[in-house]
């Protein structure tokens, strides 16, 4: 027998609260498809993606419309194609991309993840394949997303791939001008990226992972905001003790059931379930934002001093809620702070109460990083490698994940408005730090692993 | 040894467990199972008791009658016979919650349960909650034994449809959810 409180209250986080479960992804290996024979290769993923991923999203709906929470995204992610595609050129990691949206197409999900390469020591001819063919690749898709991983806490930062990166950048949004740069929304560049994370742009299946598996991401900044507002009217003395309580406790329940509906998904397609990533993502639908829970918790907006204590102690809060909720928690697990996803940090940024350095400073704290961030279509590769190097750089010494995904929105300035729709949301142009990188970035080489002793 | 199902009904007050069960040890009868529930002040009551053979419901109706008088209680008491041949669905179920809510009308619970008893579906705990006095908002939680054998979506589809076509909100969720989110796993 249920209590009035537990139908009142999950009935309550379901309709008003935005409860959901943000991805289910389907991770599929094409270690087994590789072949020197493009159109080998090609018919081998095709084949394999739709056997298994046929009937994805009829699942997801069925155990979705079962339980009365909605399963909002279906996606897949694949092992990183500049492995699996090493011997191709430029040209056939094009073809490749344009395969793999075909392949999501057909399967009826919204991303596919995985068009990426891990170059943190060194670039191999297939790592350089792709990353050369980013700009048509991306521009000639819409659901491929890439993630490029060019640092790690064991191996340091490769300043080539870096360098690389920032110019490479400025050609995918340059591919993609007549839609304000929307490519690079699609692209990520990483330090210690891990190798089962279900959300996109990030999500590809490693190699350490099994042939196939469902991983599944939830969410809920509505949820965990909603609750620390019941907390402040229900407790006269409300300390920070007792918010950390509340989203520890919010972040089990979110939790849980993203692990009870990726078993059931993957029960029901007979694969075995991975992880559940347990990170609050947040849409530009009102309540359902990170931005707005750092008003909750007493700031102005998110953005003002004490931005980066509210965040560490949420993103803290979250994993040991989720931690305890399912057996397996991995991907990235945290909170995330797109700025164009998020409707009150987009509103922060656009008001000057949120500078990119605020930012980056931020992501010393949170998962993920400089993320969905449109800056002027005129900034120097070179200043987009520094960002790059910047964020690396704490993600390499804090043994964590950082990236950055931002947008140089083509023939755009500061205080212009970038459009990308959907789920990506928009994002008023910010400005960047006009000092110069050049010299430091053309130097080039390798930043060395950092010492994992005397942490100080 | 016979079984004796007893309901006991009316204002609820300290004593009243004692006043009954008091009556029926005395009876030399054993309390099997029990449960009660209290509602705006109201008691109810069902117990089940294995009596002796030379004990019937109409000794136990009225001795446990008499021992609430004596104490001054003001709740009635029936007595029958314990039937085995009761309700039990003979295929599989699936525990579901079906939540209804809205402003409050005299016919939501004989249209949903309507349902229901169409379907087979058997209601095994049933909640009505005011929300607001005021604003005369009401919920209905409907804990239902689903056959397996019914169509899922059609039976979301024909409730839904009830639902709203007197202006209610109505979810229908697999009961693991509820305690998935609250209840810590019992191991």
């Amino acid at each position: 027998m249920l209590t009035e409180r537990e139908v009142l209250s999950t009935i309550n986080m379901l309709r008003n609260e935005h409860l959901d479960v943000r991805t289910v992804t389907l991770g599929i290996s094409l270690f087994d498809c590789v072949s020197h024979d493009f159109d080998v290769f090609s018919y081998k993923v095709r084949a394999k993606i739709a056997k298994y991923a046929a009937h994805l999203v009829e699942h997801c709906n069925e155990v979705g419309a079962r339980y009365g929470i909605p399963v909002v995204n279906k996606r897949i992610s694949v092992s990183p194609m500049a492995v699996v595609g090493a011997g191709f050129s430029a040209d056939q990691m094009v073809r490749a991309c344009q395969m793999l949206d075909e392949a999501a197409k057909e399967a009826g999900v919204d991303f596919l993840g995985g068009f990426g390469a891990l170059v943190e020591k060194g670039m191999t001819p297939g790592d350089r394949a792709l990353i050369n063919a980013l700009p048509e690749a991306l521009a000639t898709t819409d659901r491929v997303c890439s993630s490029i991983n060019v640092a790690s806490s064991k191996a340091g930062i490769n300043m080539d791939a870096v360098a690389l990166m920032g110019r490479q950048i400025l050609k995918v949004a340059d591919a993609t001008k007549d839609r304000d740069g929307i490519g690079c929304a699609k692209l990520v560049v990483f330090a210690n990226i891990p190798q089962d994370v279900p959300f996109m742009a990030g999500a590809y299946l490693g190699i350490g992972e099994p042939d196939v598996v469902i991983n599944v991401g939830v969410s809920g900044p509505g949820v965990v905001k909603k609750a620390i507002d019941r907390a402040k009217e229900t407790h006269e003395s409300l300390t920070l003790s007792d918010v950390a309580e509340v989203i520890k406790s919010t972040a089990y329940k979110v939790t849980r059931v993203g692990e009870l509906i990726g078993k059931e998904v993957a029960g029901r397609m007979n694969l075995p379930f991975g992880v559940a990533d347990l990170s609050l993502a947040p849409t530009p639908a009102v309540g359902d934002s990170v931005g707005e829970i750092f008003q909750s918790v007493g700031l102005s907006s998110i953005g003002a001093p004490g931005s980066t204590a509210v965040l560490a102690m949420l993103n803290d809060a979250v994993k040991k809620g989720g931690v305890f909720a399912s057996s397996h928690v991995g991907g990235l697990s945290g909170a995330f702070i797109p700025v164009s996803e998020d409707s009150s940090i987009e509103a922060a940024a656009n008001s000057g109460a949120l500078t990119m350095e605020k930012l980056e400073a931020m992501t010393s704290v949170c998962s993920v990083g400089l993320d969905m961030i449109a800056i002027p279509g005129d900034t120097p590769a070179t200043t987009i490698s520094g960002l790059i190097a910047d964020e690396m750089a704490i993600g390499m010494i804090n043994t964590k994940t950082t990236a950055v995904r931002v947008i140089p929105v083509p023939g755009k300035g500061v205080g212009e408005t970038a459009i990308f729709g959907g789920l990506l949301g928009q994002a008023k142009i910010i400005p960047v730090n006009t000092g110069d990188a050049s010299a430091f970035i053309n130097l080039g080489g390798r930043i060395p692993a950092p010492i994992h002793s005397l942490k100080n | 040894m016979n079984h004796i199902v007893i309901s006991v009904i009316g204002r609820d007050c300290p004593g009243v467990v004692y006043a009954i069960s008091s009556a029926l040890s005395k009876e030399k009868c054993n309390i099997e199972e029990l449960s009660q529930t209290i509602l705006k002040g109201q008691f109810a009551s069902i117990f089940i008791v294995s009596a002796p053979e030379d004990v019937t419901e109409e000794d136990i109706q009225r001795v446990v009658s008499l021992s609430l008088e004596a104490r001054h209680m003001d709740l009635t008491v029936a007595a029958r016979t314990f039937e085995t041949d009761t309700f039990s669905c003979a295929e599989e179920t699936e525990p579901f919650v079906v939540t209804v809510n809205g402003s409050d009308q005299p016919e939501i619970i004989a249209m949903i349960s309507g349902v229901f008893a169409e379907q087979k579906v058997n209601i095994e705990n049933l909640k009505a909650i005011r929300m607001d006095e005021a604003s005369n908002e009401c919920v209905l939680v409907f804990e239902v034994a689903l056959p397996l054998s019914i169509n899922r979506n059609a039976f979301r589809q024909m409730l839904q449809a009830k639902a709203r076509s007197v202006g209610l909100s109505i979810s229908i969720q697999h009961q693991n959810i509820f305690e998935a989110i609250h209840r810590v796993p019992i191991v």
